[in-house]
Formats: structure tokens, sequence, C-alpha cells
């Protein structure tokens, strides 16, 4: 079998097993319209060009980031709790490949989520379509789902190492928010943590969907370069991580729950 | 009423005996107060006040729904997968008298967490305590658990029936925090939604605690915090009543087991 056909199965497999999750639905439909219910009723006021970044795209990025997480990192925890997560890594297939399918999977399906938030936060609130420049907001979209993408490998082969998994799934949905700043400037943080909040390539890929919406958008390329390095940052850490991981998991037994 | 009591600490203990330091950092801690900073920071941003009290009392009391709706909604889930709902569902004891253990702990629990959430929260955004109404914040917090205590009871027995529990109670955990005026005020949403707002759990004791914070207490108070009273009783005599229907409905579904 090779790389491409992994990647395709198991993203296949693994959309139809979330798509029968309760608990995603309510991630797909029903989180996007009462996020965005309350995002919308704390920016009312606000004036029109912080409703569309910090409201439509707030709550459309919120909702992805949640759904992503929950899913990727609830993925590792039911693989764990059916025994298969052991069986998957010693499988003769790259774990990478298959979980890199199965992020796919949650991604693809993740995506409807965020639109469902953009398009409700656009007709409740009667909000006129303004883009500075569809081109660059396309490209700064596709570069934050990968963004998202490479956040989330990074998350599931560090929760390989714990079985505490339930108990950090929950606890990445809000930080990420917050410090990336999703519903309001980062800017607004502490100084430590606003530095801190520019490690990770989700800051910079919502400064960047900002910047493709406000007219003249000077610093996209300044934003663009930053959310790269980042990004890359963080695909070298999870292949160096995962190497370690691999051993690790291996000498701890924390694949299985026995 | 000793046997109650007994019975209200064995499930304390069974609820909290497996957290351990982490557990109770990152998650009852670290995301409460996350939560809290992130509502909080973004009414300081989208109305510019400098007293952030009134979102800080709010965003500690919608805290509470984890205690009280939550943990009392997937009571039953618990004993089903532990095989012991059958044995509930024969004994002669009233369920939801079962659900009572869980929910009268959880009153003593929201008061430790929305005490200790006002407080670090308080700090971090500099509230002032001069001239701080201790008396009317703490009825307030014992009301609003009770109120939630009721909901949670009533929601609670619907997992007999069904198992998208974790589905409803998270729906109704963002729909608290909509209709609480804990961010924004409830005259803001449409008009069926105010009404709806009006039978819900949380936003008298969120206006009591707000109104009274420096204020002596007067008749306004008391019917807040009565009326508040007054949902949580008409939730627990809803779920007196529909708990022998649900039961019947559970042993003729066969939603006893997994």
């Amino acid at each position: 079998m090779n790389s491409k056909s992994v990647v395709i199965t198991s993203m296949i497999l693994q959309m139809k097993q979330t798509f029968a999750r309760n608990m995603f639905k309510y991630c797909m439909f029903i989180a996007p319209i009462l996020s965005t219910i309350i995002l919308g009723e704390m920016y009312r006021y606000a004036p029109q060009e912080n409703f569309i970044a910090f409201v439509v795209l707030g709550s459309g990025l919120w909702n992805l980031w949640g759904a992503i997480a929950f899913s990727s990192a609830g993925d590792i925890n039911r693989e764990r709790y059916s025994n298969t997560l052991s069986m998957i890594f010693s499988a003769p297939v790259d774990f990478r490949l298959i979980w890199l399918g199965k992020i796919f999977g949650n991604t693809i399906l993740s995506i409807c989520s965020f639109f469902i938030s953009v398009i409700f936060a656009m007709v409740l609130y009667r909000i006129p379509v303004q883009v500075y420049s569809w081109g660059l907001l396309t490209l700064a979209f596709a570069l934050t789902i990968v963004s998202f993408i490479v956040i989330s490998i990074f998350i599931a082969y560090l929760l390989t190492l714990s079985r505490r998994t339930t108990l950090f799934m929950n606890c990445l949905e809000f930080p990420f928010i917050l410090i990336c700043g999703f519903a309001f400037p980062v800017e607004l943080l502490p100084n430590p943590i606003m530095y801190l909040s520019f490690i990770f390539p989700p800051t910079w890929a919502v400064k960047l969907l900002r910047s493709s919406i406000v007219a003249d958008a000077p610093d996209y390329m300044h934003i663009l370069v930053w959310l790269l390095a980042t990004t890359i940052g963080f695909i070298l850490l999870s292949s160096l991580l995962y190497k370690t991981i691999f051993r690790q998991v291996k000498i701890a037994g924390t694949l299985d729950m026995a | 009423m000793r046997r109650f009591c007994s019975q209200v600490w064995l499930h304390a203990k069974v609820n909290q005996a497996n957290i351990d330091w982490l557990e109770f950092i990152f998650f009852r801690v670290g995301v409460s107060m996350l939560t809290l900073i992130f509502y909080v920071l973004i009414a300081s941003f989208t109305t510019g006040e400098v007293d952030l009290s009134r979102w800080v009392v709010g965003n500690a009391f919608v805290l509470c729904t984890y205690e009280c709706i939550h943990l009392i909604g997937v009571s039953f889930n618990g004993e089903r997968f532990n095989g012991r709902l059958r044995s509930i569902i024969v004994s002669p004891t009233s369920k939801l008298i079962v659900l009572m253990y869980t929910g009268s702990w959880a009153v003593f629990s929201a008061f430790l967490t929305i005490g200790a959430a006002f407080l670090v929260g308080g700090l971090i955004f500099g509230v002032s305590f001069a001239g701080f109404n201790a008396t009317a914040f703490i009825i307030s917090i014992v009301i609003t658990a009770f109120a939630c205590v009721g909901l949670g009871l009533l929601i609670g027995i619907f997992a007999l029936i069904t198992d998208s529990m974790y589905l409803i109670l998270n729906a109704i955990a963002m729909l608290i925090m909509i209709f609480s005026g804990a961010n924004f005020p409830v005259e803001q949403l449409p008009l069926p939604a105010q009404i709806l707002a009006e039978i819900m759990p949380v936003r008298r004791g969120i206006a009591a605690a707000n109104q009274y914070f420096n204020n002596p207490i007067d008749s306004g108070f008391w019917q807040l915090v009565g009326g508040e009273a007054t949902i949580g009783v008409v939730f627990i005599l809803l779920a007196f009543f529909l708990i022998k229907v649900i039961e019947g409905a559970a042993i003729k579904r066969a939603t006893l087991e997994i």
C-alpha cells in the first residue's frame, strides 16, 4: 500500500467514524451557532471592521480549532481505550501516515463548522461581504488550515505519551483560543503571554486572515513570513518529537490502558 | 438523613478520588480561570470599561454549570458504563435521590469554584472589594448553585434513555452562557429568547450578586434570589414527576445497558 492510499483510506474511515459521533455533530452544527451568538452579542456595538475580524472570523476559527483539537486529541484516547493504538503504532504502515489521514479527515469535517459559523454570523447580523482581496484571503485560509493541521499533529504525538488524554483534550480548547487571539487582539494580553503566543502558527494565521480582510493590508507579507517560519518550525519539532516518542512509548508502555 | 449524608460523601469520594493535583490544576482551576479571563478580556476590548467587576462576577457564576449540570447530567452515564444502572432501576430507592447524592456535593463544589474564580479573577482584573457585600454574594452563589442543580436533575434523568448526554449538556451550558446576562444584557436578544431567559437559572443570581455587590440587601435582592430559588424548585418538581415516565421508557427501550 503506497503512502497516498494509506492517507486517503485512513481519512475516509476517520470521516465516517467521526461523523457518526453525536459529540462531533455538536461541534459541527450546534457549537458554531451558539458561539457565534455569544461573540456577536458581545461585539454588537463594536465598529464594523472589528465585527468582521473578531466575530465572523473569530467564531469560525474558534469552532474550527475546537473541532480539530477535540477530534484529533480524542482519537488518541478512543484508539487507546479500544486497545488499537498499539496496533496502529506497530503496523507495517507508518503511524505518521495513518494519523495524518485521520487529521485530514477531521479537518475536512471541521471546515464545515467554520463555514457554518461564518454564514450564520453574516446572515444573523446582516454583515455585508467586504474583503480587501479574495486571493489573499484564500491563501491565508489555506495556510491557516495547514497551521492547524501541523499543531494538531504535534499535540497528537504529545498525547501518545500520557494516558491522561481526556484531561489534556479538555484543556486544549480555551488556552489556544485565548493565547492565539481568535476573539480579540493578542496585544491585549500581558507582554510575556503575548510573546509566547508568537511561537504558535495559529496566532500568525489569525493575523493573516484579518490582514487580508481589511483594506490596504500593508503587513501581509511580514505576517506571512512569520506564519511560514513558525509552521515550518513546528513541522521540524514534530518530526523530532516523533523520533523521541517512538522510543519512549515503547519503554513507558503508554499506548494501552493496562 | 444520616444515610443520605453518608451517600453524598460516598458519591463525592467517587467523583473526586481519581483527581490528582495535575488534573486539579489543569482542568478544575486552569480551564475555569482561562474561560473567565477569555470572556472578561473580550468585554474589556469591546466596551473599553475599566471596572470589569460585572463580567468577573457573571463569568465566575457561569462556571458552576460544570459541577451542577455536567456532573449530575453524566451521573447515570457513569452508572450505565459500570453496569450498575440496572441495579439502581430495580432498587426501591428513588432514582431522583440517587442523583441528589451527586447534586448535594455539587452545590458545595460550585460554591468553592465560584468563590475561588471570583477572588482570583478579581485580583487579575483589579476589582475593587471596597464595600463588598459578602453576605449578598454568598447567598447568591448558594441559590444559583441550587437552581442549577435543579436543572441538572431534570436533564440528568434523560440519561436513562439517551446516550447523547454530552451533546445535550454542552448545548445547555452554552445556552446558559447566552441567557445568563454574564457577558451582555439579555435585553439585546429577541423577545422569544428573552422569555426563554426568564426560565433559565443563573441570570437572577448574577443580577443579585452584581446589583448588591457593594449595596445593602433590600427587598429587591430577596425578589431576585427568591425567583432563582423558585426556578430550582420547579425544575426539581418537574424531574420528580418525569422520572417515572422516563424510567418506564428506559425499561421498554432497553437503554439501561451499553
